[in-house]
Order: structure tokens, then C-alpha cells, then sequence
């Protein structure tokens, strides 16, 4: 399921912008620039329709944000 | 990366003069494109009046965003009440967003507006309302949208909010605008000039024995949500920069009609003075709301201001506003409902009167 979800969080993070083409599981995502205030709130819509969670506005801080990884732990922490 | 970028971003109420906010306000603003909008010159002394120095003002209704001691984001709100069916509910007017790209880094704006509504929430208000405007992408209407559409539940758009514009002087209309067309509508516009209206002998200045007469009147408005007004709103400012002034027309019976207006410079290919007409209701006749219009107008012709502009209300129809000489004006505005209880509708309802700041 994991890797399902980090699967469809990466497809969806890589066609955010023209430069996140190359962004891999681990890419930094803020220190490389891949996420702005918009691409995060398309993010936060995208991730609460395909997986039915319920993501707070609380929950946008850099640590959940780093890396396509750190939003699969996002994920299935507001999974269960 | 910046050195900034490296610290952690902290919300915590602004420190810093209305002066130094509004200039943080003008350098953010400046770095995005404004689309057909003019750009708004928010003055320190109207931030102080309408914000700070409002009696129910506390730290909480004006958050910065800071990386170390660097202030990266700031967002404020006015206290606020408005009407919705037949209960008053206290709230907030929440505007003024503007975020550094170090501060957008790092996500402020989301960060700043979950705060202030938890905050704002913490002390009992039970909504917070705003408006923006289209202007570059990622900042103003798109945010707002943006923000929508991932937390639905925190917020709700209502319609696009169109507003009514009236030339007052079109020589210094035409020569402050970009926009060929608008250009064009100055120079046309010194058919119609507006003039010193003839008989305002019931026409005069708010005084503080009107306020419950003035709130029945924004009360009794039909719409869904209307503005409840203290005495601190409706008690006319030192002067038209500074804050809102009031007018009501009284033949000697009480306040049957109310205006509220104030003047804010903006920009576009120079700056110009825009007359912004906040409220105008009257409780009898359509004729005491032109008369009232027309004082007002007078009033802000004699400030200095090229434009005025008054937000389409629900109450008063096309015909009359384009027979004061008004015209559609569409900058791409909408208005935001959010919701911090269960007692408020949790979406905008489709006719409201409400502030727009």
C-alpha cells in the first residue's frame, strides 16, 4: 500500500511544475524550490481526494513537506 | 538557500509600527504583477485607525511571520460583526496578506491564516470574512481559491463581487490609468461631471446619537449577512485618509439614510485617490439614497479622489446606479466566508452587505 501511495503522490508531485520532472522519493522539495504556497494547496486537495484523508492546514510544515516520503508518512498517518 | 530560509518560521503577533506594516504591505505588493487592479497604498495612520485603535483590537488580529527576527509575511484582521438572519455574530475582517518569496518558501501565507483563524477562534469570534482581487499567480484571488479547494471545510468563496465605479475627475483619471479604454472612460466621463448637489440642508455629519438608528438601517437591509456597525466604525475619522467618514440624511426625524466612505490612494501608471463608498442604505425611497450618493461623491470629488467606487449591494438595482453615472467595473474580486464554529453557515450565502477592504 505504501509504496502505492508514494507512487501516485511522486507522479503527481513531478507534473506540479516544468522542473519537477526529476524530483525522485527523497528530493528536498523546499530546498529545491519544487513546492510554492499554490502547488502545496493543489497537493493538500490531490492527496484528500485519491486517498480519502482528511489533511489540516495545521499539517503544511516543512517537515511534512520535505519529500514525497515524508508525504507518504503524512498519508498513512492520516490513514489509520 | 538564504541564510533566513534555514531558520524555523514562527507566527507571533507584529511588533512593528502601522507605518513600517504598510510599507512591508507596499514592497510585497510590488513584487507581483496586479492585473487590472489598481495596487492599493495602504497608509500606516488608516492601518492604526481601522485596525490598532479599534476598541476591540487585541494582538491577536495582526500576526507576523518571522524566520529569526526577519518578518517574512504579515496578515491582519479588523473586529468585526455582521448580521446573519435575525442573530448578530461577532467576527473578524481579515485582508492585508502579503508574504516575502522567503516567507512563501516556507509556506507563511497557509501558516499565517490558519493562526489567525485559530486564534481569532480562541477568543470567541465566530467568522472571518475577506476579499481579494486577481493578481499574480499563486497570490491574491489564486491563494484564496487555492486555499479553497484544499480545506473546504475552512472556507468558502461566495460570488464574484462586482463593483460600481464613478469618474469624479477625468482629467486626473485619465492621466494616473494604463488601460487605453479606462483612459478613454476619463476623458468621456467630463460629460457627466459630478457637481455640487443643490439641496443638503438634511444631509449631515454622523453623530454619535444616530448609531442605533444607523444599525437598524445596515440591519435592516435585505440580505443574508449584513454589517452590524459600533460607534467605532461609523464615528467619522479625522479625515478621509485617515478612515471612514459618515453621512446620514435627516429630515428631522432621525437618520433615514447612511453613507460611509473613505478615500485610499492607490496606483496603476501614477498614483490616484479612490473614493471607496463602504455602506449606503436608506430606509424610505430610492431618491434618499441618490441624494445621499450624491453628497457623498461631492464630498470625496472635494478629497482629492479621481474615483469612486462602491461594491455592487444587493438592494440597489443596475438602472439606478448607471442613471448616478456609474459603470460595471470587474477587477476580479470575490469574497471569502470562513466559518470558526458550527453556528455559521459553512458556505457564503448568495446576498450579502458586507465591508470591502
Amino acid at each position: 500500500m505504501s509504496d502505492e501511495i508514494q507512487a501516485k503522490i511522486l507522479e503527481f508531485v513531478r507534473s506540479l511544475g516544468d522542473g519537477n520532472q526529476s524530483v525522485e522519493v527523497d528530493t528536498d522539495l523546499i530546498a529545491t524550490g519544487s513546492l510554492d504556497s499554490l502547488s502545496v494547496m493543489e497537493l493538500v486537495a490531490f492527496l484528500t481526494d485519491e486517498f480519502d484523508v482528511k489533511i489540516a492546514a495545521a499539517d503544511i510544515t516543512p517537515a511534512n513537506l520535505r519529500s514525497v516520503a515524508t508525504l507518504t508518512a503524512l498519508v498513512e498517518a492520516r490513514s489509520t | 538557500m538564504t541564510a533566513a530560509a534555514t531558520e524555523e518560521l514562527a507566527i507571533a503577533p507584529l511588533s512593528i509600527e502601522p507605518d513600517e506594516i504598510a510599507r512591508f504591505i507596499a514592497k510585497v505588493y510590488d513584487l507581483h504583477p496586479h492585473g487590472k487592479s489598481f495596487v492599493p497604498r495602504w497608509s500606516g495612520a488608516f492601518l492604526k485607525h481601522i485596525i490598532f485603535d479599534d476598541p476591540k483590537f487585541t494582538p491577536d488580529h495582526a500576526l507576523g511571520a518571522y524566520m529569526g527576527d526577519q518578518l517574512v509575511g504579515l496578515i491582519m484582521a479588523q473586529p468585526y460583526a455582521v448580521h446573519i438572519d435575525d442573530r448578530q455574530v461577532e467576527g473578524a475582517f481579515g485582508s492585508w496578506l502579503a508574504v516575502t518569496p522567503e516567507g512563501a518558501g516556507q509556506f507563511a501565507a497557509i501558516k499565517l491564516l490558519h493562526e489567525l483563524r485559530a486564534r481569532l477562534a480562541a477568543q470567541g469570534a465566530e467568522f472571518l470574512v475577506g476579499v481579494a482581487y486577481r493578481s499574480g499567480p499563486g497570490v491574491g484571488l489564486d491563494f484564496w481559491e487555492g486555499y479553497a479547494r484544499a480545506f473546504p471545510k475552512d472556507i468558502s468563496p461566495g460570488r464574484a463581487l462586482i463593483y460600481w465605479a464613478r469618474v469624479l475627475d477625468g482629467g486626473m483619471f485619465a492621466a494616473a490609468v494604463k488601460d487605453p479604454l479606462l483612459k478613454l472612460g476619463g476623458f468621456a466621463s467630463r460629460l457627466l461631471p459630478v457637481s455640487k448637489p443643490s439641496a443638503t440642508a438634511d444631509i449631515r455629519e454622523f453623530a454619535s446619537g444616530d448609531l442605533e438608528r444607523c444599525q437598524e438601517l445596515l440591519a435592516e437591509a435585505p440580505a443574508q449577512i449584513r454589517t452590524a456597525p459600533t460607534l467605532w466604525e461609523l464615528q467619522s475619522a479625522p479625515s478621509l485618509d485617515v478612515g471612514p467618514q459618515t453621512l446620514v440624511l435627516d429630515r428631522g426625524a432621525g437618520a433615514e439614510a447612511v453613507s460611509m466612505f473613505h478615500v485610499l490612494p492607490m496606483s496603476d501608471a501614477a498614483p490616484l485617490r479612490v473614493g471607496l463608498v463602504e455602506h449606503l442604505v436608506s430606509a424610505g425611497s430610492s431618491r434618499d439614497r441618490q441624494r445621499l450618493l450624491a453628497a457623498t461623491l461631492w464630498r470625496l470629488k472635494q478629497s482629492g479622489a479621481c474615483l469612486a467606487l462602491l461594491p455592487q449591494k444587493p438592494y440597489i438595482g443596475f438602472s439606478e446606479m448607471l442613471l448616478a453615472g456609474f459603470v460595471p467595473y470587474d477587477g476580479h474580486f470575490k469574497t471569502f466566508m470562513m466559518p470558526l464554529n458550527d453556528d455559521v453557515p459553512p458556505h457564503m450565502p448568495a446576498s450579502y452587505d458586507l465591508l470591502v477592504r
